[in-house]
């Protein structure tokens, strides 16, 4: 390079956006050329000035805007997953299992309070077997009465028991004779 | 990073991809929350729109999602994704402009594109002249940026505003030294017509 003339813009431009990694070997004009190198700096500055401006302008943005982002962008990935339902089970039990640990005497009363409706619709539930039973019971002596009685039932048996000793007593026997007369 | 923090890294989110796979699905907000900003910050340097930018980022997440299990390991996440973002920016820009591309986007760069943080204002201690100049260099160097192909975009970003090396742009890229080298100068050269006047 010719060190007395000025740099050109596509030197000046490679001076300030270079196109490899390894930084260039400074010109011997722009170590001593004031002009040039207020050429070079007032490219550098607009650039980092630009850069600066692109970079600032995302990072002031406000945490709700990052919040909001990823939820939204979750939401639709959330959407796409063909596994959710199963993930959103586990998620679940999980928020669960730490809200337990988070507040056991919470945790312990509400299992109380399970276990009573339990204990309360078991008996509930038996009550009505029994009115179930006793139904059934009903239908069957309703059954029972348009059928001759089996002999073996206790009742029956007293009644006979009662009526034979009423046939022995004479007196008695005498009235009905006498009143069918 | 360090070698060994770097290889942690790896191995972290090769177990909280295997996770993913697997079908736990939450676990894949550990990529979103980690990289949604450097993204976001890739694709908004590309276009230059806060909401397509913020809309292209999703994009990218949902794509790498329905993608994974294409996704070998062969090279690290993040860099996977920024070829996925890449490709999704290249498609935005196709879908958004069909025809009249360029005149539009001069029009939008009209107000010296996005807006300065304070920390980057250049009122800050020089002179109002080179305020002005640096303000006009800084909206040709955007303008020669919009006026790239989008893979040309990409990689002139990737080495000037993201300091990826070469090696790394290949890696997001899947091209070679040679052509990387080659779409940088071009890339220059429009650059330096743009800036021609300055001479």
């Amino acid at each position: 390079m010719n060190a007395t003339r000025h740099l050109t813009s596509d030197e000046i431009v490679e001076r300030v956006f270079p196109g490899d990694d390894r930084p260039a070997a400074v010109p011997e004009h722009l170590a001593t050329c004031v002009a040039c190198q207020e050429r070079v700096a007032t490219l550098r500055e607009a650039w980092l000035l630009d850069r600066g401006a692109v970079s600032g302008a995302v990072d002031d943005l406000p945490a709700a805007f990052w919040e909001a982002q990823a939820a939204a962008t979750m939401a639709v990935v959330r959407a796409e997953a063909p596994e959710e339902v199963a993930v959103a089970d586990v998620r679940v039990f999980a928020s669960r299992m730490r809200g337990i640990l988070r507040h056991p005497a919470l945790a312990v009363s509400s299992l109380v309070a399970a276990l009573l409706l339990v204990a309360g619709l078991s008996r509930l539930h038996s009550s009505s077997t029994a009115l179930v039973v006793r139904t059934a019971a009903v239908k069957n002596s309703e059954t029972r009465e348009k059928t001759p009685a089996p002999v073996t039932d206790a009742s029956d048996d007293e009644l006979l028991v009662s009526v034979d000793r009423a046939l022995e007593d004479s007196s008695l026997a005498g009235f009905i004779v006498e009143e069918t007369l | 990073m360090t070698e060994d923090a770097r290889a942690a890294k790896l191995s972290r989110e090769a177990e909280i991809l295997s996770r993913v796979v697997a079908g736990d699905v939450d676990a894949f907000e550990y990529f979103v929350t980690t990289y949604q900003k450097r993204i976001t910050r890739f694709v908004y340097t590309l276009l230059r729109d806060s909401t397509d930018a913020d809309g292209v980022a999703q994009d990218v997440f949902v794509k790498a999602f329905r993608a994974l299990p294409e996704f070998k390991g062969q090279s690290a996440f993040e860099t996977w994704l920024t070829r996925i973002a890449i490709n999704a920016v290249r498609d935005h820009v196709r879908r958004r402009k069909p025809v009249v591309f360029f005149s539009e986007l001069r029009d939008d760069l009209n107000d010296d594109g996005p807006e300065l943080p304070a920390a980057f204002d250049p009122a800050d201690g020089t002179s109002p002249e080179r305020d002005l100049l640096s303000r006009d260099i800084r909206r040709r160097i955007a303008e020669a940026l919009v006026a790239l192909s989008p893979r040309q975009r990409a990689i002139f970003v990737m080495k000037h505003y993201e300091e990826k090396s070469i090696a790394e742009i290949g890696a997001a890229t899947g091209l070679d030294e040679g052509t990387i080298k080659s779409h940088l100068f071009r890339a220059a050269r429009k650059l330096r017509e743009r800036l021609e006047d300055l001479r």
